[in-house]
């Protein structure tokens, strides 16, 4: 009997949703300004304060269980690395943890962990890096000991670098066993082009990983201006004062703080990509350069998400092309804000034979919406569906001290809490279809399909359907090893 | 009750330096002490939890049905009934079901003569397309699941396993009579509509999870070959041409035959008030009928006769599950045998995971689980992704040269002590979440009797020795009794 499921990559549970799970943007609203219970629940405000350094610390108690738990949460990653090997924040965020730290080596550092039932982890990815630990209260002392080291003084041992490579050699070479994987990959390069966006790690980036490449790279972007430590649990605050101060007051400051993220490199020509691999349903990957975030319609891009493809089955993907059609199983698609220029996308998988009216119908969802404005009901349904879900964003001292180190690391609006709920209250329907016609452009759609013959057989018959926005269209075939082969 | 506080203390108890277990105590107790439980007036089991300062709670209706209740040639009807308990009821998700009942009655009767919709002579298709455009204009799509989402619901969602239909979401405190009406209907009065869509959409779930996917369709083989008559054999998704054979009509008689109260626990956790919700619950959910006794004729599984291996030969790399034969819980050798299997890999520290991954390096990675079901005996299995250049039989021959030398040497009393804090750990990490503890309730209830079965599973977990351990290790790690199934690339 096992509570908790480990072999997480083989399916024993049927989940009528998944494939459905979207990815929402936006870290909901705050304000409340109705007279109801959830609506006027006034969640516990964490406290903050910075020290010296500049390293904010945000605390916030919760005695239910006897469980401390941290984040440093760190504004930087590989988007900051463009001259090291790609895969060399990855290598780093991971060893920092992996690679021993302090006075522990990594195989007695993982027994030490171990024994106290606790874990530390840290990672890095294209605009962040987290380190975090959760532990018993009774051993805090000793856990965040290891995990302040974790943070300053990684050592990042040779051989386990040596591990790390071989089973990131393994992952890029199993990468083309995952037909998500193979579109999305293809799907980012063409997008975001030549620039550390598109970049897809491949082994010969692995092979020329260094240590001296970490330890300059840790030095780099591990650093306390700009980042966050978040502490929720089974903690006094005095306790945090003083492990703070203990750990992380002498952490000195790095000298100039991180510049503005790069730019995007240039978006490949529209049309349809084609990647021919052995699987019975075909993946589609489609969209094309976004926006930043915060631009001034941002409350009515949400709206848009919502009634488009990430409020599940109340969007208009998943009605149309799911349960109307039966084409689809997983399909989900919005207008993703990122530092720079996000991506809109849609994301869908159907059989072979579907692909071609799979994307047709998927467009033309998008195209009504560009041309009708939403029923007083939908908007009215999309808007409650954000303001009624608001609350969870409060439902644990995690989610509560956790959304505010993310709000403050995204660089949110100052007046975000305080205006973002009636922004959405104002957001009419005009609003909404001036984001689907002025944020979506469908003469720059890049399509990434990865698909059998049948699916190929599909999209070349789909491109003679006069009424398909695929008409005339360029099937353009690449070839994919690591990752795409222009051909 | 109180079983949770003891196995809780013990966690602390047992290792030293645990100075704050006065107040994990007394948390604890009192999270406990505020479960309680309702038995309505036709038989169904109500689990209620308050919890937490946030005006939000997780509702959970389980069903104890799932794969290992069905019949061969009817596999992925529980897993299809589950997609079909969101399409609404005789006044969600239509707009006239007068109309729509006799077109959907229609479409059964010709399904019937067409081999389930699948053989349409060229008549039938045109009249079964006209039905289908007129339904159309009757149908709401997805109105249950957009008036939950209206409502602020979060998680919204369902699964089907070897044993059990669970249903949850979480939403906002103020909308608990609303989940009370939805809930009931889905329960009492749903319509299979769109019926022969979703039926697509299913198999399009079975490609991405199986036939695509060399882990999913390894799996598949393995349970196949590990079971030879015991249901767990079959996917509980079902085998496509079962899938294709179903019918809304036989998706009618399977409600009435497995959602019936004594088969059905509803548990809340979070903001609930369990003496003045539970008249709601009552209310909503009091008139589902009785419906007959559920007699359970499962085959039971011959005695195996020595080692199974099964090949997958495809286009993929290679991958290797073995899986020995185990009880399942209430058997008292269940507890010590979820130990050992930490201890043999649940971590970095783990023998199989130093020795394949770190030392040998013939596996990227290694992790063990205990499946496919809840109930009948099961299987404890270890599965590894292969590393290049080698092959299954490397990994294979590193992994019992592991196995042999635990058995030889048996296990430290830190190693034991190491293994219960981590499963300890994970419970802990468990209680956080009000879905989590919803659905761990209604299970345990519908499981065992109680909803309690799996705090005493932990205090029986925390209480394991190393002898324990050491004599199911002799047991049960036997080459006689297990399955090994293998992923070899194919040229």
């Amino acid at each position: 009997m096992r509570i908790i499921s480990r072999l997480l990559s083989f399916v024993v549970v049927l989940n009528v949703m998944v494939g459905c799970a979207t990815i929402k943007n936006t870290i909901a609203p705050p304000v409340m300004t109705r007279e109801d219970e959830v609506l006027n629940f006034k969640p516990p405000i964490p406290e903050r304060w910075t020290l010296p350094n500049g390293l904010q610390v945000v605390y916030l108690k919760d005695d239910e269980l006897p469980v401390v738990r941290g984040s440093l949460l760190m504004r930087g990653g590989s988007l900051w690395a463009g001259q090291y090997p790609p895969g060399t924040t990855s290598a780093m965020g991971d060893l920092m943890r992996g690679g021993g730290s302090g006075r522990y080596s990594a195989d007695v550092l993982d027994k030490e962990l171990e024994k106290l039932a606790a874990s530390v982890s840290s990672s890095f990815s294209k605009e962040f890096g987290v380190v975090s630990f959760s532990c018993l209260a009774s051993d805090v002392n000793r856990v965040f000991r290891i995990f302040s080291d974790v943070v300053r003084n990684p050592h990042f041992e040779e051989h386990k670098l040596a591990l790390w490579k071989g089973q990131a050699l393994e992952g890029i070479r199993r990468r083309v066993e995952d037909p998500t994987s193979v579109a999305s990959a293809a799907f980012t390069e063409l997008v975001y082009g030549n620039s550390p966006y598109g970049t897809i790690t491949l082994s010969k980036d692995i092979r020329r990983i260094g240590r001296a490449e970490l330890v300059r790279l840790h030095n780099h972007l591990v650093r306390p201006d700009e980042a966050l430590l978040v502490i929720t649990g089974a903690i006094e605050r005095e306790a945090v004062v003083e492990l703070v101060e203990n750990r992380f007051k002498d952490w000195g400051a790095r000298g100039k703080t991180l510049p503005e993220a790069p730019e995007v490199g240039e978006q490949a020509p529209a049309g349809i990509y084609f990647i021919e691999l052995p699987f019975k349903q075909a993946s589609v990957e489609m969209g094309h350069q976004g926006v930043t975030r915060f631009t001034e319609d941002y409350p009515a891009i949400d709206v848009f998400n919502e009634a488009f493809g990430s409020g599940g089955f109340g969007s208009r993907l998943m009605q149309r092309v799911r349960t109307e059609l039966g084409l689809s199983y997983g399909i989900y698609g919005a207008i993703s804000p990122g530092i720079v220029r996000g991506v809109n996308y849609v994301f869908l998988q159907t059989k072979g034979a579907s692909v071609g009216p799979a994307i047709r119908e998927s467009v033309k969802v998008l195209n009504v919406l560009q041309n009708q404005p939403l029923s007083a009901k939908e908007l009215l349904e999309k808007k409650s569906a954000i303001e009624q879900s608001y609350v969870f964003n409060f439902s644990s001292s995690d989610a509560i001290a956790g959304r505010l180190a993310r709000q403050e690391l995204l660089r949110y609006p100052a007046t975000y809490d305080e205006t973002y709920l009636q922004l959405i209250a104002d957001v009419d329907s005009n609003a909404v279809q001036s984001v689907a016609k002025g944020r979506w452009r469908v003469d720059e759609l890049v399509t990434v399909v990865v698909g059998d013959e049948a699916a190929r057989a599909s999209l070349e018959q789909e491109t003679k359907v006069e009424d398909s926005p695929l008409f005339g269209s360029n099937i353009i075939k690449l070839g994919f090893i690591e990752s795409i082969v222009r051909q | 009750m109180k079983k949770i506080v003891l196995a809780l203390v013990f966690l602390c108890l047992s290792i030293p330096r645990c100075g704050s277990a006065e107040g994990s105590q007394s948390a604890l107790r009192e999270m406990v002490s505020k479960v309680r439980t309702y038995t309505l007036s036709n038989g169904i089991k109500v689990v209620f939890y308050r919890r937490g300062e946030a005006p939000i709670f997780a509702g959970a209706v389980v069903v104890r049905v799932g794969g290992s209740d069905e019949e061969s040639g009817s596999t992925g009807i529980s897993h299809m009934f589950e997609h079909m308990a969101f399409k609404g009821s005789k006044t969600i998700g239509t707009t006239d079901y007068g109309t729509e009942r006799k077109l959907l009655a229609r479409l059964e009767e010709i399904a019937s003569e067409s081999n389930a919709g699948n053989d349409l002579s060229d008549d039938q298709r045109r009249e079964w397309e006209l039905i289908h455009e007129q339904l159309r204009s009757i149908w709401i799509a997805d109105d249950f699941t957009i008036r939950y989402e209206k409502k602020g619901a979060v998680g919204q969602n369902a699964t089907t396993d070897k044993e059990f239909t669970k249903y949850f979401v979480n939403l906002p405190r103020s909308a608990f009579e609303f989940w009370c009406r939805m809930e009931s209907d889905r329960l009492m009065t749903p319509i299979m509509r769109q019926f022969y869509q979703e039926r697509d959409v299913v198999l399009e779930e079975r490609r991405m999870r199986f036939e695509d996917s060399p882990g999913g369709k390894l799996y598949e083989l393995l349970l196949g070959v590990a079971y030879q008559r015991h249901p767990y054999r079959a996917p509980v998704i079902g085998y496509e041409e079962d899938i294709r054979s179903l019918t809304a009509t036989a998706l009618k008689d399977f409600r009435k035959r497995y959602y019936i109260p004594s088969n059905i626990v509803i548990s809340l956790v979070g903001r609930v008030d369990p003496d003045k919700d539970i008249k709601l619950v009552e209310e909503y959910f009091g008139g589902l009928p009785v419906g007959d006794p559920i007699h359970r004729a499962i085959p039971r599984e011959p005695e195996q006769q020595g080692q199974r291996r099964i090949n997958l030969s495809i286009k993929a790399f290679p991958e290797v599950i073995v899986a020995y034969r185990k009880p399942n819980y209430p058997h008292p050798d269940d507890p010590p045998l979820t130990v050992m299997a930490e201890i043999l890999a649940g971590g970095k520290t783990s023998p199989l995971y130093k020795e394949l991954v770190q030392r040998k390096q013939v596996a990227a990675s290694i992790g063990q689980d205990e499946g496919p079901g809840a109930v009948y005996p099961n299987l404890l299995m270890f599965a590894g992704s292969v590393k290049a250049p080698h092959d299954p039989d490397a990994f294979l021959r590193a992994f019992d040269r592991v196995v042999e030398r635990f058995l030889r040497k048996g296990v430290s009393k830190e190693d034991l002590e190491i293994a219960q804090r981590a499963i300890g750990m994970e419970y802990l990490a468990h209680l956080g979440s009000n879905q989590s503890l919803a659905l761990d309730f209604a299970t345990s209830q519908l499981t065992y009797g109680t909803w309690k079965a799996s705090v005493e599973w932990y205090d029986k977990m925390l209480a394991v020795s190393v002898d324990d351990v050491e004599r199911v290790a002799r047991q049960y790690l036997r080459k006689s009794q297990r399955t090994i199934a293998t992923i070899e690339r194919s040229r």
